[in-house]
């Protein structure tokens, strides 16, 4: 005969299986996006260094409230809605000299990021082949200046010996490069 | 569109300059504005920033080591996904310990500024990485002719695949078994990754996919098309997926019903259509149309048991692989005689009685664990019902053939003196001791002639085994132990010997479906067994019996359905086989003997 014990730790069993199930779920679809998570906070803040201290914040949220997430429904959305909430939050808290986005136009970039996760998605994809394709230097010089986020460019120049100068034409020189690569590339797959 | 348009030189230097972080205070305004009225200069900044945070992220992931946190704990089973995904930098920091470390792509850094509420977090997606870093969610079930694209990775029969793994079949067939129930025939060459036990993504090839109505939700996506629903399914369905590798995709319903969703690059869903049996849907890599055509079941390979005709010790087989409707002389399977003819058919007005009959064929297989099922399964609706079947005993038959056959007079039976046979089934009612059902073996027509009998009420024994042929009472029957609505399979090992001394050895929802050794019986009789036909029959009371996959051959694995390639007969039973089945014997009333209850699948 079965007891109501037996019963008991059969539904906390049930529960935990479909728990962990949850999670396991809501993980898959946060790999999945936490790249364009990040993209999006860069996006509304401008900044990737204000953006890595926000991401930390909404990936605590997001975690949290995994189990209010329905997994039917677009990820990015919900995301985007507590991501959009906390960037104007950490707004709040920065001074004029580091908001060079009006709140309206943080409003505009959070919808159209969300409409346009297509667009940002496939240029990210495409960025890593066309990086295979520039010169040596340029990629050395493109590590020094994106493997910290709290180094500006003119840190970088000084620490490379250079003129601050030639280091932001060539950054410039360097990104059209990679954009008109990834614009080749996506054309080519008929995706444009 | 994946092409920013065309903005202003104008906006194009501010946005370079705010790229380089030299932005003037005094051109925020202008900037701001910019972006603010013109459509194609935010067009340009999400493209721009889209790649700004990728170079971020992806340059900060190959800092030199010392750079690197120390603390790394990657789990194994998770190295293919880490491969994949080399998000992992110090802004990364939160959603590789609270999030990606359970699934995904972190790897595990060291902390700054947590609060403790973070902690608690970490230190719950550490344990449940560490979890799911050893728990199977499939296995590989069965395998023809297959050669693996990394032989070195160890992927064979009865290998036991991980969440994110990713198999690459570069030919043959092979068989994964999910533990949600589904069940994949994946066909070489095809890549599939395995992302959990309800879901996969088909990255090139095909597949065929069987998902019985007890599985909940099953998902595969192929491509830009999408099929399964993440809610608990109505009905079983069964279908096949293609993949173009390029985005494309098919998909080919076979049974049930199936929704497909045509999916956008990033995985969601634009819309979904609704597929018939014989519907298929396809997508090509750049359009977003969904067009529907005939499904074309031939370009599957749907099933690996093999049931063209006796092999291996299988004389006889009947998968109940007929159209829903009656199962009167229907007449497919092998080792028969003839049709199925019935011998009582309810002669109540059933609600469920399609042409007059109530012994019916009905849709989907009774699903038992890793045993192989194909077709669809038998079903006595209402209460006065019997239907039989005679097997192949005839002269050059395949029973006389391999000397199984004895003449008794003219009546030409199984059961030749020193040979043993194998019989079983699966079983399941639903409403409990509720008079009388049973799967029986007879020796011609009528319940005199009722050699064995499964099931319950016969005699008034109880759900257990009684025969008229043998020296007991109906109170020394033995019992098959508890009943329940489950799906049962029984096996019946029958050793014919001299003088009508027979033995009947009676194994249910055994251990094993390979070694018979590893197998506790639950009931043993003694009597004389020989018999030509089986019947199953169905008597009083207001349950259904349902009856599916009988098989009658020589040794136990032809009757289990596992007979198993010669290459891995090296391995052991035990590595085959454990994971599958609980452990823990459950003791069974009224007998001294043990079974183990199939976990749920």
């Amino acid at each position: 005969m079965a007891r109501a014990g037996d019963d008991f730790s059969r539904a906390t069993e049930a529960d935990d299986v479909g728990d962990r199930d949850l999670r396991a779920q809501f993980a898959r679809v946060f790999a999945q996006n936490d790249r364009w998570l990040f993209a999006y906070l860069v996006t509304l803040l401008g900044s990737p260094a204000d953006a890595e201290e926000v991401f930390q914040e909404v990936c605590v949220i997001l975690w949290r409230d995994y189990d209010k997430f329905d997994p039917t429904t677009n990820f990015m959305k919900w995301a985007s809605v507590i991501a959009h909430h906390q960037v104007h939050r950490f707004r709040r808290t920065q001074t004029r000299r580091a908001k060079p986005l009006s709140d309206a136009v943080v409003d505009l970039l959070a919808d159209e990021a969300v409409a346009k996760a297509d667009l940002m998605d496939s240029r990210r994809l495409a960025l890593h082949d066309c990086l295979k394709k520039l010169p040596a230097s340029d990629l050395e010089l493109e590590r020094h200046c994106y493997s910290d986020s709290r180094r500006s460019m003119k840190a970088v120049a000084e620490l490379l010996g250079r003129p601050a100068n030639t280091v932001y034409k060539a950054m410039n020189r360097i990104r059209q490069s990679l954009h008109g690569c990834i614009d080749r590339k996506l054309a080519s797959e008929g995706t444009v | 569109m994946t092409r920013p348009t065309k903005a202003t030189s104008e906006f194009r230097r501010l946005l370079a300059d705010h790229c380089n972080g030299t932005l003037e205070e005094s051109q925020f305004e202008r900037f701001d504005a910019l972006l603010h009225k013109d459509e194609a200069a935010r067009e340009t900044y999400l493209a721009c920033m889209a790649v700004e945070a990728e170079l971020h992220a992806c340059h900060a992931s190959s800092a030199s080591p010392a750079e690197q946190p120390a603390a790394s704990a990657q789990p194994r089973s998770l190295e293919p996904a880490i491969n994949r995904s080399r998000w992992a930098s110090r802004f990364a920091i939160a959603a590789a310990l609270i999030g990606v470390a359970v699934l995904s792509s972190g790897l595990t850094l060291t902390v700054e500024k947590l609060s403790d509420r973070n902690a608690d977090a970490v230190a719950t997606a550490n344990a449940e990485a560490s979890q799911l870093a050893v728990t199977p969610v499939a296995r590989i079930s069965a395998t023809r002719n297959c050669r693996w694209k990394k032989p070195e990775g160890q992927v064979g029969f009865g290998a036991e695949l991980m969440p994110q793994q990713r198999l690459e079949l570069a030919a043959g067939v092979a068989e994964i078994a999910f533990d949600s129930g589904a069940t994949v025939i994946l066909e070489g060459p095809a890549t599939l990754d395995i992302n959990d036990g309800k879901d996969a993504l088909l990255l090139s090839g095909r597949l065929a996919a069987r998902v019985p109505s007890a599985t909940g939700w099953f998902t595969v996506r192929a491509g830009r098309i999408g099929v399964g629903e993440e809610q608990p399914r109505a009905s079983h369905a069964e279908f096949g997926l293609l993949a173009d590798g390029r985005g494309g995709g098919e998909v080919h319903v076979f049974g049930g019903s199936v929704r497909a969703h045509l999916l956008d690059n990033a995985g969601d869903q634009i819309r979904s259509v609704q597929l018939l049996p014989s519907e298929a849907a396809r997508v090509r890599p750049a359009s977003t149309t969904v067009s529907r055509f005939r499904a074309d079941g031939d370009r599957f390979v749907r099933s690996l048991f093999s049931s063209g005709g006796p092999h291996g010790g299988l004389y006889a087989y009947e998968g109940f692989d007929y159209p829903s409707g009656p199962l009167a002389w229907q007449n497919g399977g092998f080792g028969w005689a003839g049709p199925w003819a019935d011998i009582e058919a309810g002669d109540d007005l059933d609600p469920n009685s399609m042409g007059g009959s109530t012994n019916l064929v009905t849709e989907e297989s009774l699903a038992y664990g890793p045993m192989a099922a194909t077709g669809n399964r038998a079903i006595q609706t209402s209460q006065r019902n019997r239907i039989r079947r005679a097997l192949s005993t005839s002269v050059g038959g395949v029973f006389d053939a391999a000397g199984l056959v004895e003449n008794r007079d003219g009546h030409r039976m199984l059961g030749s003196d020193g040979k043993t046979i194998y019989v079983s089934f699966l079983q399941r009612i639903d409403k409990l001791d509720d008079v009388f059902y049973g799967f029986e073996m007879h020796r011609g027509d009528g319940n005199g002639n009722r050699v064995l009998c499964f099931g319950n009420g016969a005699d008034g024994a109880g759900y257990g085994v009684t025969s008229n042929y043998n020296a007991y009472g109906a109170r020394n029957f033995p019992s098959l132990g508890e009943e329940n609505a489950d799906v049962n399979l029984i096996i019946a090992k029958i050793e014919y010997g001299t003088g009508d001394r027979d033995v009947v050895t009676v194994y249910r929802n055994p251990a094993s479906l390979l070694d018979e050794s590893r197998c506790e019986p639950i009931a043993k009789l003694r009597g004389n067994f020989a018999f030509d036909r089986i019947s199953f029959g169905n008597f009083d009371g207001s349950k259904q019996h349902e009856v599916d996959e009988v098989r009658i051959g020589t040794n136990f694995r032809a009757v289990t359905g596992k007979r198993d390639p010669a290459g891995n007969l090296e391995r052991s039973v035990a590595e085959l086989q454990d994971g599958w089945f609980a452990t823990k014997p459950v003791g069974v009333a009224g007998s001294s003997g043990t079974y183990l209850r199939p976990l749920s699948f």
